[in-house]
């Protein structure tokens, strides 16, 4: 090559340099400054066109498979733990004296609980995104038998003489009781919604709590059901509803089970959301009950003055019934409680005293003993039958802490053999899940979207004035392509959604930095998945009556055989895959509280999942939607259907699911639709 | 590439190396020169008084690890220096100062970096006791002559630009400094109608959601001269006298968690001052987003229930039905309370106020309360007058928000007066 080659080489590689560089700089800037709605966020490709990419080979490139434990249960001698990898759709062994991995099964898909028939060495786990429950030998981990439960089982418990095997349904608010010899199901009891937390006392008594509250009009005082069920004759004996809280996760008897105990959160979704300080956005706790009739019920805080321990997620009771332990994911945190101090508490007030107690942030001085940091995420936890050590399953490290029950320290850990590395989504979920980034830790975005979903409330968003903006916490399962984002459509990406103002609004302490604003956004986008919709839509052959609604939903001409403006048939703003047009548009719904504004076409992927409806959580039902709130058919033209005709609709609504779970006729068909 | 190509282009690599190697070392050489007066970690920063004919104040550094060698003085130009106080990445420090006798003090910065000394503020009264907030702006007491004479509290970036009054009111505060969870704590007393006792305020460094810390039970009081310290984990420290007894002060640390419910009193009588300024990076506390927007000039507050007491729900419901509000000159006006006790105000921003409930007749039966401020746009809620300072509210809708908000028909009229006043004064 000689040197004019060499130097119209050099020419043109410098000249190519530079074109890129400048103006494709300011491109670049222009470009990132547009989705981030700042104009100082670094410009670093990879960060956001990397880890929120949906071309299959990159992500498997950059991300990783985690195991992300959820609970676990342990033998009758201590011997061995089981642990549900959530993530990793297995069960694995653990030696608690080694503190090795011994074992590893794969079970069902998005496992959630397992439990022990000690005594037939049998473990039991619940599949939630497959709808059963997987046997397997407790010593060699050989999966025996799958039996059926009913939508997204979680919580299992087993009746004392062990032939029945109560399995809490999440998705459809019930429990499934299986007969094991036989294999079925005998009994479905209807308890509160969104349950997963059971707990079966000596004499056979059977709590089962609930996460999501009962559905009310806003401003109706919050009322969520703690159900008994009696083993005996299989029935609901009870129904406790626990006034102004919510997201009783699990439940706890004592040993001689004179006291359940459960975790719970108490929201401030009634009061306008002007300010965090004082306990005035969420408050995390327990609940006490006296197991005799007319025994007291109290709620109590485990949150301070000014620190807050949120998320509660489990509550497990030592063998001797002094302490419990609640382990606080939102901080990474178990409390220890001095179950004995709640007694004397319970003991020496009276029920207004105890109402009063529910609200007061210093009452936990009297009973919280110590304060345990864990891993990040602790979840399910187990003690030694010996109740010399607690284990808690730290989601987010794909590690087991081990703590001692007397000295209340982190005494080792069991490494479940994960993947070391932190990759951008783990650490986005990470900072999910944390309340490091609200206001004296008050409250994580998991807290008001729990398992990544919606809280099932509405709350007063306080706009111009107080009493104004009331908006439904919508899902933030497969969002990642359906900008823009909040009912009003302001926030055209995750990245303006999460940003500066989000922490002058919401968290109320410093933003995220661009660094972890980038991670939770590619978590927010990519890293939730629905649940597949097994209870209405299992594999996307229709029913009859899905397949009228579905006429319906996609009719042109209403019954009086007019045609359909365009704009007010269903398809036209809610088109497949997603079921929305990420449009703006004005169905009729602005209230007078509301101020001016079109609202965010919302997508309708597991609709049935996510009640109340409507940006306010007006509509408790879908068949609210139409029934009472579209008398002027800007809705949609629905006012010409029959009663049954709307059943259909509403039938085919929730039928709908995710794209990731259509199968290849449904594929062709919504593109041949497009 | 051909054998003299290599050579050639070796040649001229060579030929650069023997430029670059040179302008390397000058680069390092300036390098280390420009950080030279970085002071090692663990070095102690002290004010000390210049020997000579003039009085004269240092800012010096002290090497504990070093005893033979003496301070290496930063600063020595001014006639008296106080309050130093370290920046959190340690490239900086803060203090007030005079440069003569009959000077006012200002607060002043270093920049151990630069070897630079800023004057941050300069203003017409003294301005003291500067603390870092998380942002690397400056908070700081500035004196003001009403009322016998009271501190506001003031921030201001470090070059002296944007400054903002973050309390008003005739409430003297003192001894600022910052908590990890990003609010300014500092003593507070109240100036008018009559002195107060010493209180610990807390607010956020735009001056919003300023409420109580800590007060003092009825046989003691804060003694604020001593001054107010934090440790790493925000354990406040501060120093408290018993009431009518001839009894020394005696150091007090409340835990930052449990502030009215952790009081521990130290008897050891020998420790009479915590002051020590140890030259070292510090943890920087959240920088909290302001809420200000002073484009707005009123406020919102939210009562949940006024006749909520500390010990019985509704003890008290039926002796209020209203609320009252003064301000300096008088009443504000008066509003009538909600069925469920709730009340719903826009205020006028950075006035002081006080609160005091009224019943059927137009008796006081509490109150009134301590001086209150909103700041522009500020939106406030609080669960009740005397709900106590552990209780959080009640997860329910108020009555008074499903209205508008209550304005106070006299209060226009009386800012505008009050800022007449103020711009004539100036």
């Amino acid at each position: 090559m000689n040197n004019i080659k060499v130097f119209w080489w050099i020419s043109f590689a410098l000249g190519l340099g530079l074109l890129i560089y400048f103006p494709g700089g300011e491109l670049a800037r222009s470009h990132v400054n547009e989705k981030t709605a700042v104009t100082d966020h670094p410009l670093t490709c990879t960060n956001c066109h990397l880890y929120i990419t949906k071309n299959e080979y990159i992500s498997k490139l950059v991300n990783e498979d985690y195991l992300s434990p959820l609970n676990l249960t342990m033998s009758k001698d201590g011997q061995y733990l089981y642990v549900v990898a959530q993530d990793g759709d297995a069960v694995l062994k653990v030696n608690t004296r080694t503190r090795k991995v011994v074992g590893k099964a794969a079970v069902g898909d998005h496992p959630h609980s397992a439990i022990l028939d000690h005594e037939k060495q049998l473990l039991y786990v619940s599949n939630q995104w497959s709808d059963n429950i997987s046997v397997l030998d407790a010593v060699s981990l050989t999966q025996l038998d799958t039996l059926k439960a009913g939508n997204g089982p979680s919580g299992l418990a087993l009746s004392s003489d062990k032939k029945r095997l109560y399995v809490v349904n999440t998705f459809n608010s019930s429990v499934s009781v299986i007969d094991i010899s036989s294999e079925k199901e005998v009994k479905r009891l209807r308890v509160g919604n969104d349950p997963t937390g059971i707990a079966v006392s000596k004499d056979g008594q059977i709590l089962v709590g609930s996460r999501r509250a009962r559905l009310s009009e806003y401003g109706v005082p919050l009322e969520t059901d703690l159900v008994g069920l009696d083993s005996e004759y299989d029935r609901v004996t009870k129904r406790i509803p626990m006034a102004n809280a919510y997201l009783i996760e699990n439940i706890a008897f004592t040993p001689a089970s004179d006291v359940a105990l459960t975790t719970l959160i108490r929201p401030k979704n009634n009061i306008p959301s002007v300010q965090v300080e004082g306990g005035w956005m969420m408050t995390h706790g327990i609940g006490f009950l006296e197991n005799k009739p007319n025994g007291k019920i109290a709620q109590l805080l485990i949150d301070e003055p000014n620190s807050y321990y949120p998320d509660p997620f489990d509550i497990v009771v030592s063998p001797d019934g002094k302490k419990a332990f609640v382990s606080s994911s939102g901080v990474d945190m178990i409390s220890a409680i001095a179950i004995d101090s709640l007694r004397n508490l319970m003991k020496n007030s009276s029920q207004n005293e105890l109402d009063r107690l529910a609200n007061d942030l210093g009452a936990s001085r009297s009973f919280v003993i110590g304060r345990i940091k864990t891993g990040a995420g602790p979840k399910g936890m187990v003690i030694s039958p010996d109740g010399t050590q607690l284990y808690v399953a730290e989601q987010l490290e794909d590690k087991i802490a081990v703590i001692d029950v007397e000295s209340l320290e982190k005494i080792g850990e069991v490494n479940l053999g994960g993947p070391e590395k932190v990759t951008v989504l783990r650490q986005g979920r990470r900072l999910f899940t944390s309340a490091g980034h609200t206001f004296q830790n008050q409250y994580s975005c998991y807290t008001c979207h729990p398992d990544n979903h919606e809280d099932g409330l509405v709350y007063n968003m306080a706009g111009k004035h107080m009493g104004r903006n009331l908006a439904n916490t919508q899902s933030l399962r497969e969002i990642g392509d359906t900008a823009p984002f909040k009912w009003n459509g302001k926030n055209q990406t995750v990245y303006k959604q999460d940003g500066m103002r989000f922490s002058t609004i919401l968290t109320r302490t410093e933003a995220f930095s661009y660094n972890d604003l980038d991670a939770i956004t590619a978590y927010i986008m990519r890293g939730i998945e629905h649940p597949p919709n097994l209870q209405y839509n299992p594999d996307g052959n229709l029913t009859a009556s899905q397949e009228r609604g579905k006429a319906i939903f996609e009719r042109t001409i209403d019954n009086n055989g007019e045609v359909i403006p365009e704009n007010n048939r269903c398809v036209t703003c809610h088109p497949a895959p997603l079921y929305t047009n990420r449009q703006m548009a004005d169905v009729s719904t602005l209230a007078e509280t509301d101020d001016p504004m079109l609202f965010d076409t919302p997508h309708l992927t597991n609709l049935f999942a996510s009640p109340p409806y409507l940006h306010d959580g007006r509509a408790r039902t879908l068949e609210e939607i139409w029934t009472v709130y579209a008398e002027d058919d800007r809705h949609g033209r629905v006012n010409d259907l029959t009663k049954p005709e709307l059943n259909d609709l509403i039938n085919y609504l929730k039928s709908l699911r995710s794209p990731k779970y259509m199968n290849d006729e449904e594929v062709a068909y919504n593109l041949k639709s497009k | 590439m051909t054998v003299g190509m290599m050579r050639a282009y070796n040649s001229g690599r060579k030929k650069h190396l023997r430029m670059v190697l040179p302008l390397l070392v000058i680069f390092v050489w300036l390098t280390s020169i420009s950080c030279y007066k970085k002071p090692a970690e663990g070095s102690i920063l002290v004010v000390q008084q210049a020997t000579g004919e003039d009085v004269q104040s240092e800012l010096a550094l002290m090497d504990p690890r070093r005893p033979d060698q003496d301070p290496f003085v930063l600063i020595k130009e001014f006639y008296e220096v106080a309050s130093p106080e370290i920046s959190y990445p340690g490239d900086a420090v803060v203090f007030q100062a005079k440069k003569e006798p009959g000077d006012s003090w200002q607060i002043w910065e270093y920049d151990f970096e630069g070897g630079e000394l800023n004057q941050v503020t300069d203003a017409d009264s003294d301005c003291a006791e500067p603390a870092y907030l998380p942002d690397g702006r400056i908070v700081y007491c500035r004196f003001v002559p009403d009322y016998s004479g009271y501190h506001v509290l003031e921030t201001s970036k470090s070059d002296g630009t944007e400054t903002q009054q973050i309390t008003f009111g005739p409430v003297d505060f003192a001894s600022p400094i910052v908590l990890m969870d990003g609010r300014i704590l500092a003593f507070a007393k109240e100036r008018h109608p009559e002195p107060g006792k010493t209180q610990l305020m807390v607010m956020r460094p735009d001056g919003t959601k300023i409420e109580l810390f800590y007060e003092s039970d009825r046989e003691n009081a804060i003694v604020a001269d001593a001054g107010l310290y934090k440790t790493a984990d925000d354990r406040i420290i501060f120093s408290e006298k018993a009431l009518g007894e001839e009894v020394e002060a005696r150091w007090i640390s409340v835990d930052y968690n449990h502030p009215m419910d952790s009081r521990v009193q130290y008897d050891a009588e020998s420790i009479n001052d915590l002051k020590q300024v140890v030259y070292a990076p510090r943890p920087r506390p959240k920088k909290l987003p302001s809420a200000v927007n002073p484009e707005v000039e009123t406020a919102l507050l939210v009562c949940m229930d006024v006749n909520l007491s500390e010990n019985d729900a509704h003890e008290t419901q039926d002796r209020s039905v209203k609320v009252e509000l003064l301000g300096l000159e008088g009443s504000l006006g008066t509003v009538d309370l909600e069925e469920d006790g709730s009340v719903y105000v826009k205020m006028q921003a950075d006035m002081p106020f006080r609160m005091q409930t009224l019943d059927s007749q137009g008796k006081v039966v509490e109150g009134p309360s301590s001086w209150l401020q909103m700041r522009p746009n500020e939106r406030r809620g609080c669960v009740g007058c005397h709900a106590g300072h552990t209780r959080v509210p009640e997860n329910r809708q108020p009555l008074a928000v499903q209205k508008e908000p209550v304005e106070i028909p006299l209060y226009r009229e009386t800012i505008i007066a009050s800022r007449l006043t103020q711009k004539e004064k100036k």
